[in-house]
């Protein structure tokens, strides 16, 4: 089809081109001019250069109210930054605020076995912008990691305990009254001692009144009038709570109330007298900063699920080097350095699936997914980290998939660096532990060692020894097997044959064959759920969600991929119908003719109805 | 910070006063050349990462840290080995790749839903959002990488063998999505004319 060619509705494809040309030209003004250039005087991706960074690891479930206990702490000084690094101001350096963040990596947690859902996510994350936006720092960034993780990204290294206590607690805020019969009144003393604070409330005891009937617009710390340099929180109801809360106050004098955040005991005051406004005040030994942090988590609202705590960081670039003024080069970091920086993975593969070197799952599964990777890339390591597991335990470990590896080295020739082999050292390295039986735990720590600024020269070979011996493999065996270079041509011919087969990118999917395109078709759906969909109609539990796909699927013949051939035509599309196509449609739209169609695909009959997400293969021209 | 930018902006200045190049040696000619290209390219590369996102926020961002990377890269050496803009592009849409599938994954929004999060002045609004509105059906008519293609055409400067580098395709691929993208879009007029 040239350019010149007119068809019937009588328009060139230069007339289409010039007009589409015309139309995005109005986003010039939307163009603006280029800020001030001011480079990152930290060494993204420069060679020879790493960063600083202290990683905290959480005990599972410590989310309460400030109580979060750090089990290990592990310090890291990777690398030393060389020689000068582009353009400092004259006459020294002075480091940008903005290079120091700490980041804080929450999971919401199910309650009672109800996992949260994409609009939780969203809420989740808007209330911990509200919190976080509260302490005054500009430039935080809180973003949702689907299904269920949430990030924190606060700029410089503020105190990381007071911003766990102000992002962690649910929120949740009762007030619970302590049945005089048992608990006494403030007059006569009860059977039972009044809870102290902090201890947790007993849980049969029902919630009078909760922090969903609180008017956020009420709520502040402030200074206590009866005790100076002591702070309390001010809180009071929306109007129809407060009427209720005065007439029930007015039924429960000299009862004792618990005020009580996400099950324990604030505070436990007793009612004076009926309490008419619809405010009141919890006090307790708060500092303005403690206070300020309780009003803030009452405020915006409860959060729709608990959050765990997965890890927090502190990313600090190295610090120039001090100029030696002889041209001697900073030594590079000790073995102990090394040995010290390395992540251990929080994802990791189980280890009692059958499996068979670089695959995963039951050799009679029915659906394959060849999965090609590359192991410096960040969008591999989401996959893994995030989706993986999920298609582990809802298809691998039922026996209905098995999971292929397949190496596509890509990262290596983008950094712009043409010498690198980092991501092919770590392909031939993961080779060499499928040799000993040990490929999935070693690629959890590749994956989990992935370079933070996807910097050149990261994967060494005493990185990949290092996480040899993490992963529990046989040392001398995979030095020798590493530095024989015994993979190296396997890893390049896969790695042609994945771009033979039509692989975009990575991570590629290509499940019986026919590749599927997470980003580019499922608008909509989660990687997850998308590819989900795809498994499912292959093993016909279901028809698939809509949604379009088109890429360029398995040539005919190729080694690495068996998938269906439908033709004899050397490579054809995959393409997964839409609601509302017909053959005649879909041929439209890809520029063939419907008897083209017809012959790519015999098994649909011309009469038949398509389904939503049914396959549809498409001549390739 | 505003110290750092005005010591650079001075240096700059003087680099350009004494004749750049041969007095920058002392300096830092690798940052000042590189400097160039950022005021050369940054429009086109923000223009990219724009019609990817549709969100003049995340573009900032996006490209902001395409040039990062790219003087990072080219500190270290490993400037482009041809064109400086399908280079510079192929950094940004790795990004721009990371970033969609990042927010596919968490905003269970179409891409074409996207809108551009800033606040317009009143008197750009009706064209901005004009614009997106075009943009959007535009968006809706064709596969990703057919709309990217366009997109990518209507840069100054690249041909389709460039357009190819950054897509990791060949040059004919190139003409053939394009050919395929005209196909779609003869029977929607109202999108060209």
């Amino acid at each position: 089809m040239n350019e010149n060619e007119t068809n019937a509705v009588g328009a060139s494809d230069r007339e289409i081109l010039d007009g589409v040309r015309g139309r995005l030209s109005a986003v010039e003004p939307m163009v603006p001019a280029p800020p001030d250039w001011q480079p990152q005087a930290s060494a993204r991706a420069a060679r020879g250069q790493g960063s600083r960074m202290n990683v905290h690891i959480r005990a599972a479930g410590a989310f309460g109210f400030g109580g979060v206990v750090a089990i290990m702490l592990l310090a890291i000084v990777i690398g030393a930054s060389m020689a000068s690094q582009g353009p400092r101001p004259v006459g020294g350096s002075s480091p940008s605020p903005y290079q120091q963040w700490t980041t804080i990596l929450y999971e919401l947690q199910p309650v009672n076995g109800v996992e949260p859902a994409a609009t939780d996510l969203d809420t989740t994350v808007q209330i911990l912008t509200n919190r976080v936006d509260s302490t005054g720092a500009t430039g935080a960034q809180v973003t949702a990691q689907a299904p269920n993780m949430v990030t924190v990204k606060v700029p410089g290294v503020p105190d990381l305990a007071a911003l766990e206590a102000l992002l962690g607690p649910t929120g949740s805020l009762e007030i619970v009254l302590l049945p005089p019969e048992t608990y006494g009144t403030a007059t006569a003393p009860g059977a039972r001692a009044i809870p102290a604070i902090g201890e947790p409330i007993d849980p049969t005891l029902p919630a009078e009144f909760t922090g969903a009937q609180l008017d956020s617009s009420g709520i502040a710390a402030k200074e206590d009038p009866a005790n100076q340099g002591s702070y309390v929180v001010g809180f009071a109801f929306k109007p129809d709570a407060g009427t209720e809360f005065a007439t029930w106050t007015g039924q429960h004098v000299n009862d004792y109330i618990a005020i009580v955040l996400d099950g324990d005991v604030l505070s436990v005051p007793y009612i004076f007298s009926e309490i008419e406004g619809g405010s009141g005040e919890i006090a307790g030994s708060y500092t303005a900063e403690s206070a300020d942090r309780l009003a803030a988590i009452l405020r915006y609202g409860q959060l729709p699920f608990p959050l765990k705590e997965v890890s927090s960081a502190v990313t600090t670039p190295p610090a120039p080097a001090p100029a030696t003024g002889d041209g001697t080069i900073t030594p590079l970091p000790s073995a102990d350095a090394l040995a010290s920086s390395i992540v251990v993975p929080t994802v990791t593969t189980p280890s009692d699936l059958p499996s068979d070197g670089r695959t995963l799952g039951n050799s009679n599964a029915p659906v394959t997914l060849d999965l090609w990777v590359d192991y410096r890339c960040p969008a591999c390591q989401d996959f893994v980290v995030q989706t993986m597991p999920k298609l582990i335990s809802n298809y691998v470990r039922p026996g209905n998939l098995k999971v292929a590896y397949h190496d596509l080295i890509v990262v290596d020739a983008q950094t712009g660096s043409t010498e690198s082999r980092d991501a092919a050292d770590a392909a031939d390295a993961a080779r060499c532990a499928a040799d000993q039986g040990k490929f999935w735990a070693y690629t959890d720590w590749l994956f989990a060692n992935q370079s933070p600024t996807e910097s050149p020269e990261w994967f060494t070979s005493e990185r990949l020894g290092e996480l040899a011996n993490r992963a529990g493999l046989d040392a001398t065996t995979f030095e020798s097997c590493l530095a024989g270079g015994r993979h190296d041509d396997e890893v390049a011919a896969e790695s042609a044959a994945g771009t033979a087969a039509g692989a975009v990118g990575v991570p590629a999917f290509f499940i019986d064959g026919a590749q599927f395109d997470p980003v580019g078709g499922s608008a909509g759906m989660s990687t997850y759920d998308y590819l989900a969909s795809v498994i499912d109609a292959a093993i016909g539990r279901s028809a698939p969600a809509a949604s379009a796909i088109i890429t360029p699927a398995a040539s005919a013949g190729s080694p690495a991929l068996a998938g269906p051939t439908p033709t004899a035509s050397p490579t054809f599309l995959s393409y997964a119908a839409l609601q509302g196509d017909t053959l005649q449609i879909i041929a439209d739209k890809f520029g063939i003719t419907l008897a083209q169609l017809q012959a790519a695909n015999p098994e649909i009959g011309s009469g038949s109805v398509i389904q939503v997400g049914e396959i549809v293969y498409i001549p390739a021209d | 910070m505003i110290a750092v930018v005005e010591v650079e902006r001075g240096t700059q200045e003087l680099l350009e006063r004494v004749g750049s190049v041969r007095s920058a040696e002392k300096v830092d000619e690798v940052g000042a050349s590189f400097e160039r290209l950022y005021r050369q390219r940054y429009r086109d590369v923000y223009r990219y990462v724009l019609l990817m996102l549709h969100s003049a926020e995340d573009a900032e961002d996006v490209t902001g840290e395409a040039f990062q990377r790219a003087f990072a890269a080219w500190n270290a050496g490993h400037g482009p080995t041809g064109g400086a803009l399908p280079w510079l592009l192929l950094i940004a849409r790795r990004l721009v790749i990371d970033r969609v599938r990042r927010r596919k994954l968490l905003s269970w929004l179409p891409l074409a839903g996207m809108h551009p999060s800033h606040e317009p002045s009143i008197d750009s609004y009706t064209s901005r959002t004009e614009f997106w509105m075009w943009f959007d059906r535009f968006a809706r008519e064709l596969p990703a990488r057919q709309r990217e293609v366009l997109i990518l055409r209507y840069q100054r400067d690249l041909d389709d063998s460039q357009i190819g580098e950054i897509l990791g395709i060949s040059a004919s691929a190139v003409r053939s999505l394009v050919a395929r993208a005209c196909t779609a879009l003869r029977r929607n007029p109202e999108i060209w004319r």
